[in-house]
């Protein structure tokens, strides 16, 4: 029960902090809407062209935008000693990791919420799929957002890394992407979410968030030393 | 025999020898391998002369694959017993690795003109070994981006890990997001399929490069471990003018 | 009443390519304090790291209560050069999170702010204090998760005059309630005298060369 309390404690914490004045929850949704404004300008307006491609394109922009928060993500910590704190909680280091992640995936995920409708709705996603979409990539948000933390934990000791985190997330979300974007595929053709593409990203995020914590800590660790 | 060789003297007089032994080796089945292959083995029913390539592709993509699991191993080895030669084996197998991933990437792209009109064809595996390419990328930059030596090899060792584990389920979504890709054929149930005049020379290819890959992997490492001995040195030199 | 042993059998520690100590040992029960001396990158900052298991060192157990492992890391508090301050959050929320993060009691924190008199900074947010205002924030942190072992990395550097003597009592009062401290500091500390250990002791000869 205490561990379970300090658990909470840091993802609550985590929330606040992304949320509050500062805390850049909202720069993922900017990147996010940004990449959806120039879609029509870069393939032309064409509305049946912008659904085709529409429902692989989020799952791009999303990708894209998951980056945006991951350089964030331990650096701070690090550098102000929160983190030498956070490993003498009482809890395994990895599952203080976790979170930690969950937390800011909280934080960032409740604005792309919003966002992701929209943005189907304006790329003339039919209306009756554009909830099933959001839902896909909630899943998907969380899987890339697991691998994406390794590559950020890893490129954490590194100052101003965040190209550098880029090049190490984005092979890891080939499979993610794979997935997501078959599943938007299903829905469009109207045979609904829970196809074998989305059960394979279900898949991911199990797999995901048992390993990722251990990976995390163990990368975190090095800086602390 | 990890332990055995993880001591850098022992290492230095494997190496004295095996370096010269599997380069010679290598060069001589090099030969060997191209003049069968490349004037001996007949010519592909559908692609004729083109198809040659794949004696030089296929083996290419091999090492590819075998490079990782090597970095993979040394990786384990650093991360469990501290092994520093085994970091050093696990940057020059990258190194290396990523060479042969980029010939592997190069010649499937020649390849591809002939066979399908195109310059990039987004095949299943090659498509799989341009992502592995991509791992090879984003290991190599992490290394030399971390200054701290100690710190840069265990934050390569785990991504090296993160990647074998994303591996196979990245060659397995990539595999299932294109099925227009040519069946594996060297290796399947029931024997190989490929034509034996054309599999014994490829064979030959694949060890060839196999001991190329070894002699370039203990050549490497070797020398990264002078280099290491020479900062080592200069450093204790500083060290005791310091204490005097 | 904290009641509790601490043992380090025979460490050694390396930073980089260098061994800084070896072959040291030190045993500490309740109520002990050990004052950490030596010249810079003498591996102090390190020694404690190794104790909270951020660093590892390269041979040597630690034991705590006679286990390794865990049961230390829980029971210990650290106070490094930083001061894990946030600056877009209040000092309350953030001494309550630490309460919650250590297992202390909420109902403590008042007290505490009020012992170290700094209760006016709770409605603060962490940009606005001084260096030596968060260093006082940090004490409240180790107070408040009112744990035995104390690791403090210069704890006495950023702090005034008054804050110093404040310190020194709040040292010997833990030690008077059975807590284990082990402080890295460079001038004599206001605080009932510790027993002494000089790094420059265990210094070895140059064997940073191990390939």
């Amino acid at each position: 029960m205490k561990e379970l309390r300090t658990f909470l404690s840091i993802i609550t914490r985590e929330v606040k902090l992304n949320l509050g004045t500062g805390g850049g929850a909202l720069l993922p949704t900017a990147f996010f809407a940004g990449a959806m404004l120039l879609l029509p300008f870069a393939v032309g307006p064409d509305r049946e062209l912008l659904a085709k491609i529409g429902g692989g394109y989020l799952w791009l922009a999303l990708a894209l935008a998951s980056l945006v928060s991951l350089e964030r993500l331990f650096q701070g910590d690090i550098d102000d000693g929160t983190m030498e704190q956070l490993s003498l909680s009482g809890l395994p280091f990895s599952i203080a990791m976790l979170g930690k992640i969950l937390g800011q995936f909280v934080a960032i995920i409740l604005p792309l919420l919003v966002a992701m409708p929209v943005a189907g709705l304006m790329l003339n996603i039919p209306s009756e799929y554009v909830m099933p979409m959001t839902f896909t990539l909630f899943i998907g948000a969380l899987a890339m957002f697991l691998l994406g933390s390794v590559g950020a934990a890893l490129g954490a000791s590194v100052k101003r890394g965040g190209l550098l985190v880029a090049l190490l997330a984005l092979p890891l979300y080939t499979p993610i992407v794979i997935f997501g974007s078959s599943t938007a595929g299903q829905i469009m053709m109207g045979n609904g979410v829970f196809t074998q593409g989305f059960f394979l990203l279900s898949a991911i995020v199990l797999f995901a968030i048992v390993l990722c914590p251990l990976a995390i800590a163990a990368a975190i660790k090095l800086n602390l030393d | 025999m990890f332990n055995y060789l993880a001591n850098p003297e022992r290492f230095s007089r494997f190496a004295k020898w095996a370096y010269p032994l599997l380069l010679v080796l290598g060069i001589v089945t090099l030969a060997v391998g191209t003049v069968w292959s490349l004037l001996y083995a007949p010519a592909d029913y559908q692609q004729s002369q083109s198809a040659r390539i794949m004696f030089i592709h296929v083996p290419a993509a091999w090492i590819a694959t075998f490079a990782y699991a090597t970095m993979a191993v040394a990786s384990v080895i650093f991360l469990v017993w501290r092994h520093n030669l085994a970091d050093l084996g696990a940057r020059a197998a990258a190194e290396i690795g990523a060479a042969f991933t980029f010939l592997c990437l190069v010649t499937g792209s020649i390849w591809g003109r002939p066979t399908w009109g195109t310059w990039w064809e987004w095949d299943g595996r090659l498509t799989s070994v341009l992502v592995l390419f991509f791992l090879y990328l984003g290991y190599l930059a992490l290394r030399s981006s971390i200054d701290d030596e100690q710190k840069a090899g265990r934050a390569a060792a785990i991504l090296c890990l993160v990647g074998s584990i994303n591996i196979p389920i990245i060659r397995y979504s990539v595999v299932w997001w294109n099925t227009l890709h040519q069946p594996a054929a060297i290796i399947r149930k029931g024997g190989p399929s490929i034509h034996p005049e054309l599999l014994y020379p490829l064979l030959v290819m694949g060890i060839a490069f196999m001991l190329l890959f070894g002699a370039s992997l203990i050549g490497r490492t070797k020398a990264l471990l002078m280099a290491k001995r020479a900062k080592n040195l200069e450093a204790k030199l500083v060290y005791s003018g310091e204490n005097q | 009443m904290f009641d509790c042993t601490l043992e380090l059998n025979e460490i050694a520690l390396k930073r980089g390519e260098r061994l800084l100590i070896s072959g040291l040992n030190l045993a500490l029960k309740s109520g002990d304090a050990v004052e950490l001396r030596g010249v810079n990158g003498a591996g102090k900052s390190t020694l404690l790291r190794a104790i909270t298991n951020m660093h590892k060192p390269l041979a040597g157990k630690i034991v705590f209560n006679g286990h390794g492992g865990r049961e230390l890391t829980e029971s210990l508090c650290f106070l490094g050069h930083l001061d894990a301050i946030k600056a877009n959050q209040t000092i309350k929320a953030q001494l309550e999170f630490w309460c919650d993060l250590f297992g202390g009691d909420r109902a403590n924190i008042q007290k505490i702010v009020t012992r170290l008199n700094i209760p006016h900074l709770l409605p603060l947010m962490g940009a606005s204090l001084s260096a030596g205002q968060k260093r006082r924030i940090s004490l409240a942190r180790i107070l408040i998760a009112n744990r035995p072992v104390w690791l403090l990395d210069e704890p006495f550097a950023p702090l005034d005059e008054k804050g110093r003597a404040q310190l020194g009592e709040i040292i010997d009062e833990h030690r008077a309630n059975g807590g284990i401290i082990i402080a890295a500091v460079h001038d004599t500390p206001n605080c009932k005298p510790m027993q002494l250990l000089n790094l420059m002791d265990y210094v070895p000869e140059y064997a940073g060369d191990d390939l």
